[in-house]
C-alpha cells in the first residue's frame, strides 16, 4: 500500500477505482450506468488511486467500504485520471489514514444536475464494464 | 350508449386529459383511461406489462434507506417513487422499456440504452423536475423539464432518437 505520509502527485495516466455498491448501477452486461458517477454528497466523487496497490489490496479497500455498512461489493469501475481532466474536473488526493491512503476526490463538478449527468455519462462510457470482485470478496 | 375506441386512438392521446364538463365527456375520458390502463398491462404496449413498474418498486425498496450506496446516498422517497410511476405511465404506449436506477441524491433514474454512446438517462427529482442527459453518437443533449403529468415532448423525442434502429 502507498505511503500515507508522502502522497505522490496525481498523474494523468494513472488509474482510479470507483467501487460499485449498488446493483442498480450496473446493467446486465456489467457496463456501468452514469448513476455511479453522480457526485454526492456534492461536490465530491470518491475514488481510490491504484498507485502501488496490488489487485488484492485494491479489492480489500472496496470490501472495507462495503462491509461496515452491510453492503455488497458488486464491482469496480476503473477510469484513468485524464478522463476526468478532459471534462474540466480535477482529481485531488484525500488520504484517509489509516484505512485508505490512496483515497482521492474528483472535484470541479458543475452545480446543475443535467450538466453533472452528461459528464457522468461520458465517464461511464469511458469506464466500460465493471470488474467483478474475486469470489472471496463478494 | 356504446363508444368504441381503437387502441391507436388511445395510444395517440397519451394520458387523455379532458377539458369537457358534460356527462358524455367524462364517460369518454373514463373509457379512454380504462382502455389505457388495460394497454399498460399488455406486454406489447405498457410499462406494467413489460415489468418496468415491478423493477421500479424493487429499486425503491433497495434504495429507501440512507447510505444505500455506501457513500452517503440520500434515500429515495415515496414521493419520488410516485412521480416516477406517473412519468412511466405517462409515456406514449408502445415506448421501449427503460431500465430503472437511482442516484445518490435520492433521484430515481429511467434509462434507455442502446450502447455507451447511445443512451438517455432521465432523473426524477423529489420536487417533480425531470433532469435528462443523452449521448447520441457524437451529439449530446441535456436539460430539465417540469413534470405535470404528461411526458415532455423533448424527452419523448430523445427516446425515439436513442432507440431508433
Amino acid at each position: 500500500m502507498s505511503n500515507g505520509g508522502n502522497v505522490p502527485p496525481i498523474d494523468s495516466n494513472e488509474w482510479l477505482a470507483r467501487f460499485i455498491l449498488s446493483r442498480s448501477h450496473l446493467r446486465p452486461d456489467r457496463t456501468i450506468k452514469q448513476d455511479a458517477f453522480i457526485p454526492y454528497p456534492y461536490p465530491d466523487l470518491s475514488v481510490t488511486r491504484h498507485l502501488q496497490l496490488s489487485a488484492a489490496e485494491l479489492w480489500q479497500i472496496g470490501c472495507d467500504v462495503a462491509l461496515p455498512t452491510g453492503k455488497t461489493l458488486y464491482g469496480r469501475a476503473d477510469v484513468r485520471v485524464f478522463v476526468f481532466q478532459q471534462r474540466e474536473l480535477q482529481v485531488v488526493p484525500d488520504p484517509l489514514i489509516p484505512e485508505n491512503p490512496n483515497h482521492s476526490i474528483v472535484v470541479g463538478w458543475p452545480a446543475d444536475k443535467p450538466a453533472q449527468k452528461i459528464i457522468a455519462q461520458q465517464i461511464a462510457a469511458a469506464a466500460g464494464k465493471a470488474l467483478e470482485p474475486p469470489p472471496t470478496q463478494k | 350508449m356504446i363508444i368504441e375506441m381503437a387502441a391507436s386512438a388511445i395510444i395517440s392521446i397519451g394520458s387523455a386529459p379532458t377539458h369537457g364538463a358534460s356527462e358524455t365527456a367524462w364517460f369518454v375520458a373514463d373509457e379512454a383511461e380504462e382502455g389505457r390502463r388495460r394497454l399498460q398491462e399488455s406486454y406489447a404496449f405498457g410499462m406494467a406489462g413489460k415489468g418496468v413498474l415491478s423493477e421500479l418498486l424493487q429499486i425503491v425498496q433497495e434504495c429507501r434507506d440512507p447510505n444505500w450506496d455506501g457513500y452517503g446516498a440520500e434515500p429515495v422517497s415515496d414521493g419520488t417513487y410516485h412521480l416516477a410511476e406517473q412519468f412511466l405511465k405517462a409515456l406514449p404506449l408502445g415506448t421501449a422499456a427503460p431500465s430503472i436506477g437511482a442516484e445518490p441524491d435520492g433521484h430515481l433514474t429511467v434509462e434507455w440504452y442502446r450502447s455507451p454512446r447511445r443512451t438517455l438517462s432521465v432523473s426524477i427529482s423529489p420536487d417533480g423536475d425531470l433532469h435528462y442527459a443523452a449521448l447520441i453518437g457524437t451529439a449530446k443533449a441535456f436539460g430539465t423539464e417540469p413534470f405535470f403529468g404528461e411526458a415532455p415532448k423533448a424527452i419523448v423525442d430523445l427516446i425515439h432518437r436513442v432507440m431508433a434502429a
